[in-house]
């Protein structure tokens, strides 16, 4: 199975760790912890679920024997990017095309130093911040005569 | 013979008896150690008190009534007097217990310090009376924060790790140890009541020459007790302490240049050896900039996009003094920057700030982030309308400037959308706004939108700088360079880094005459010459000078590279440093920018000598803008007396703020 993520209608910038996503149909705002971005990037219509599991599993440096399984962790993210509408649909062939610019790949010392921060699971927030009253304004530049 | 003279300032100190006896009991040779006690009393029975102490060999006493005492630097200064040639000299409270061998081991000390001329000196470790030593750790020494007054106090800074003492910067009253020539070389000012005494003393004597060294090991300990149920405190007892710490403070300040001298004050003040700048260097204390609070500091070196290992040491360092964070996220909300402060601390210095503050800097950053995503949506869905209706349009400033001079969208604040129009489009453009739901105010000249439903406002622009600017970056110019920025994933239409850099130098001048210089802007020209290393320094500069903007770009250069650290290529430094008036109004501006009084910086006398030509100077004096219309409305048909009326009104202006 090969998660394809959603590209239409979405402004994406980075910050640190953290990936901010602006759903422009919902009009909502989500912020991707470095591990859900990750995963997210890796939908790329390439990368199976598999996959993605083993790229994370090479990044974070998991031994097969560790505790955190990769491949729950990239189902936690897939479940988790779904429920945000971030997956645009599940394919079995590869695409021609990658879906998500390799540019925009999140890097491994992110990922890795947010995995050390304890950010040990996949997280998607839903920013409902209010409207800043820091931006109202710069209002008129009245010339001074 | 190694005799050790030691200066006891004591006020109705209980502990002073107990404190000379262990002097005596503790040291190895107590044959060789004098004292010079100033006893200030109040009643019988604390006369009575010193009687054992006059049974001591070489106890010299000067006994005071506590009503006739001046405070600490006088009484150190009568502690002085009692001098007789001793070899050393040490001063320490009325209230201390010493180091088996103390004096041995202090001659020893301080002959291992590196310097001819070593001071001994810290905040020694605590005991409690009778004799209970509590810790044995030998404090280093920094600045604290400067009070309201300017006085400023050492503060504990972590502990001396190595093997041998270590250089400082301050020296602690309660304990300092040096050869005896420094009393006639630094004597203490009588007129110095108690918190102003050890910055200003370390300063005198470091300028003379003198090295301050942290001691390695405990010498001695101090009580640090003051409650005055222990013992009675002077500026409790004394009426006139408002008067003595007035006197007090102001001599702190002149001596340290923190505020203009009305006074001589000979061998009280700086000495001559070393400089005060070689002092603020080394004590990391800009007395000159007091006024500047640390919290300022620390915002400049936060509202980086990139925080080098020098910027990162020097806010840890920053962080060390007491911060107030609420003033912090006032100020950083205030200038317009809580976006770079939040990703700063976010990524390097979490730990340090508290959480509720961080807490409130990231509500306002998500918000910021929330409000500038939607706002460049809003954007991208005109610009495919105007594009759709062929209209020429070039989205500036908020966005746009955001992902050219931060690379991220997220890391400026912007509240409302810009787009260059060609004057030609500008009425179908205006159309176009309003038949998708757009208003148009009726209260401005300038072509401005809102849209009451998505709570946008917009403006359309045809120039974006001041027509008295003479910069003519017109429309077909830009349009002819137009260049694309990625912003959040998507590609949108820009105007070039160097003309952006142009029309941000042009503003920032403006917000100058204005009197509302707005750091923000400041931090902007930075950012953007940071991320475009390889700007066109030499375009920018042939259109600043061809358009009499040169020195305009330098003011501004050079406020952002004192600011921030801005780096300026070697070619352009030495232009700048050609241009004195420049580098005059820079110094000026930038002493003021964040001056707590309002309208001290800029207004039309500066746009006057910011413009290196005359014919820009006689084109602003004359030309009415739009504060004359609304001062004076008249009807079109009268609008030539506004060219009359102008050079009147400046005049009256300039006057009726001299008066």
């Amino acid at each position: 199975m090969i998660p394809i993520a959603r590209t239409q209608q979405l402004l994406v910038e980075e910050l640190g760790e953290e990936v901010i996503v602006y759903d422009r149909e919902r009009d909502a705002i989500y912020c991707l912890n470095s591990l859900a971005a990750r995963v997210w990037y890796c939908c790329d219509g390439q990368n199976t679920v598999e996959d993605i599991s083993k790229i994370l599993a090479e990044e974070l440096e998991l031994s097969v024997s560790a505790q955190v399984n990769s491949l729950d962790l990239v189902s936690q993210a897939l479940q988790e990017l779904e429920s945000f509408h971030l997956i645009a649909e599940y394919i079995s062939q590869p695409i021609n095309q990658p879906e998500i610019s390799r540019r925009r790949m999140i890097k491994k010392a992110a990922l890795v130093s947010g995995f050390a921060m304890g950010t040990l699971f996949p997280t998607i927030k839903s920013i409902v911040a209010p409207l800043p009253a820091m931006a109202s304004s710069p209002t008129t530049t009245t010339e001074e005569p | 013979m190694d005799s050790i003279f030691i200066q006891i300032a004591a006020y109705r100190d209980p502990e002073l008896v107990p404190s000379v006896k262990d002097a005596i009991s503790q040291a190895t040779h107590p044959e060789r150690i004098s004292f010079g006690i100033c006893w200030q009393y109040e009643s019988q029975a604390e006369l009575d008190y010193i009687e054992s102490l006059k049974t001591i060999e070489n106890c010299r006493i000067k006994v005071i009534p506590a009503s006739k005492s001046r405070g600490l630097g006088w009484a150190r200064s009568q502690t002085e007097k009692l001098w007789r040639r001793e070899r050393y000299t040490l001063q320490i409270d009325a209230h201390m217990r010493f180091a088996d061998g103390w004096d041995t081991l202090v001659i020893e000390m301080l002959s291992m310090c590196p310097s001819e001329k070593p001071i001994l000196s810290h905040y020694p470790p605590a005991y409690e009376p009778p004799r209970k030593l509590i810790s044995n750790r030998c404090a280093r020494l920094m600045g604290g924060a400067f009070s309201k007054t300017g006085t400023i106090v050492p503060k504990y800074n972590g502990n001396v790790s190595q093997d041998t003492p270590e250089l400082g910067a301050f020296v602690a009253g309660g304990f300092m140890f040096a050869d005896a020539s420094i009393i006639r070389q630094v004597p203490h000012d009588p007129q110095i009541y108690f918190a102003c005494t050890e910055v200003l003393y370390a300063a005198r004597a470091w300028t003379r020459g003198w090295d301050i060294y942290y001691p390695h090991r405990p010498i001695c300990w101090h009580y640090y007790n003051s409650s005055s149920s222990i013992r009675p405190l002077h500026w409790r007892d004394n009426q006139k302490v408002g008067e003595l710490r007035q006197i007090s403070q102001q001599r702190f300040r002149q001596i340290l240049q923190m505020e203009p001298s009305t006074q001589k004050f000979g061998s009280y003040d700086l000495g001559q050896t070393r400089t005060l700048t070689e002092y603020e260097g080394i004590s990391n204390v800009n007395f000159r900039e007091w006024r500047k609070k640390p919290e300022l500091e620390l915002l400049l070196c936060c509202i980086h996009t990139q925080i080098d290992p020098a910027l990162s040491e020097q806010i840890s360092t920053l962080l060390q003094q007491q911060i107030d964070w609420n003033y912090v996220h006032q100020i950083a909300s205030q200038y317009q920057v809580i976006p770079l402060l939040y990703s700063t601390i976010d990524n390097h210095f979490r730990a340090d700030v508290p959480a509720e503050i961080f807490s409130q800097l990231q509500t306002d950053f998500y918000g910021n982030a929330k409000r500038n995503m939607f706002l460049t949506q809003e954007l991208l869905i005109l610009l495919n309308l105007f594009q759709t209706h062929e209209i020429r349009a070039i989205p500036v400033k908020g966005a746009v400037l955001a992902a050219l001079a931060y690379n991220n969208l997220l890391l400026r604040q912007f509240c409302d959308l810009d787009i260059l129009v060609h004057p030609r489009d500008l009425s179908t453009a205006t159309d176009l706004l309003i038949a998708h739901g757009y208003r148009q105010s009726k209260f401005d000249a300038k072509p401005k939108f809102s849209h009451s439903q998505r709570q946008v406002n917009l403006e359309l622009h045809q120039t974006i700088t001041p027509s008295y600017y003479s910069l003519p970056l017109e429309f077909d110019r830009l349009w002819s360079r137009l260049t694309s920025v990625s912003v959040a994933g998507t590609s949108l239409p820009s105007i070039q880094a160097e003309d952006v850099l142009l029309i941000l130098i042009a503003q920032n001048a403006e917000d100058f005459i204005n009197k509302r210089p707005r750091l923000v802007r400041l931090c902007d020209i930075s950012e953007l010459i940071n991320t475009h290393q390889n700007i066109d320094w030499e375009y920018i500069c042939t259109q600043a000078q061809t358009q009499g903007n040169q020195r305009i770009l330098y003011f501004s250069l050079l406020l952002v590279a004192d600011l921030f650290g801005t780096f300026l290529p070697p070619e352009i430094r030495s232009r700048i440093e050609a241009d004195s008036m420049a580098k005059s109004l820079a110094k000026h501006s930038r002493s003021l920018l964040f001056s707590p009084e309002t309208n001290v910086v800029g207004g039309s006398l500066f746009y006057l000598k910011v413009k290196e030509r005359w014919q820009d100077r006689v084109k602003y004096l004359m030309i009415p803008n739009s504060i004359d219309r609304i001062l004076l409305p008249l009807p079109d048909f009268l609008s030539f007396l506004y060219y009359l009326i102008r050079p009147f009104w400046l005049v009256s202006k300039y006057f009726s703020i001299r008066i």
